[in-house]
């Protein structure tokens, strides 16, 4: 006769060695469908993924891949060069084409003696 | 603008206009007849039209007279006719007549045509608007209703 302490111990080592704290979370553990039964205990054999080591020299880069560099702010229209010289030219041409528009002809010469200044129709 | 060797007032002393819009010559019943006296004032005389736009052209009768401010019927002392004054669009333009006491009539004959500074003028050459050579402007009142 084993004692039990015995057969307690083998039971642990036929349990296998516990999961690690750092489960990988890029490869989450593959539901591994249960038959259910009333008095079956728990199968004794753990997961593939829980006997899985990590190497964590293997692909560093994904243990510490760095982040993406936060988006920039977006710079207002007003503060763009671009927007100044479009506006300004607007602006000229608009100053320019009233000047033009509304500048008034040159005075008719009206001379020194009457009748000074006659209207042709 | 109007130039001349004409005494004033002693030869003449006043100017009769007509104008007619077109090529041809005023008849002296239609188109614009103004008189003036001009007493009182010396070569260059000048006065200015300007186009409404109807009409290319325009043609002008000036005479100098005497007996204007006499009260009597004037005697025409020099007479030009220029017809066919061509607008030039948007400039001012001048042209340079003379009146000389060697074109004037005597009674009622006048200089026979062939002498350039006397004979009527048609369609003439005119120069761009010379400020240095042109009397100031004196008036700035609205123009003569033309036809």
């Amino acid at each position: 006769m084993m004692p039990a302490s015995l057969i307690f111990a083998a039971a642990l080592v036929a349990w296998g060695p516990v999961a690690p704290d750092a489960a990988p979370v890029t490869a989450p553990a593959p539901e591994v469908p249960v038959a259910a039964t009333a008095a079956a205990p728990p199968a004794l054999t753990a997961p593939p993924v829980a006997k899985m080591t990590i190497d964590r020299s293997a692909a560093p880069e994904l243990l510490a891949a760095p982040s993406p560099p936060p988006p920039q702010p977006r710079t207002p229209t007003y503060k763009r060069w671009q927007f100044w010289v479009i506006a300004g030219g607007a602006l000229a041409t608009a100053v320019g084409v009233t000047i033009a528009v509304t500048r008034p002809g040159p005075q008719p010469y009206t001379g020194n003696v009457p009748p000074y200044l006659i209207s042709v129709h | 603008m109007l130039e001349g060797d004409l005494r004033i007032p002693t030869e003449t002393d006043g100017m009769l206009v007509s104008m007619n819009a077109g090529p041809a010559a005023p008849t002296g019943g239609l188109g614009l007849n103004t008189s003036s006296v001009i007493s009182g004032l010396a070569f260059p005389l000048s006065f200015g039209f300007t186009s409404e736009g109807t009409s290319p052209s325009f043609s002008i009768t000036v005479q100098f007279v005497h007996g204007l401010t006499q009260g009597v019927v004037p005697t025409i002392v020099v007479s030009r006719t220029i017809t066919d004054i061509r607008f030039v669009d948007q400039k001012t333009m001048m042209l340079v007549v003379p009146f000389l006491h060697a074109c004037a009539c005597m009674g009622t004959s006048c200089p026979q045509p062939g002498d350039p500074n006397c004979d009527s003028i048609q369609t003439p050459v005119l120069r761009p608007f010379d400020p240095a050579l042109a009397p100031p402007s004196t008036m700035m009142n609205q123009p003569f209703a033309g036809i």
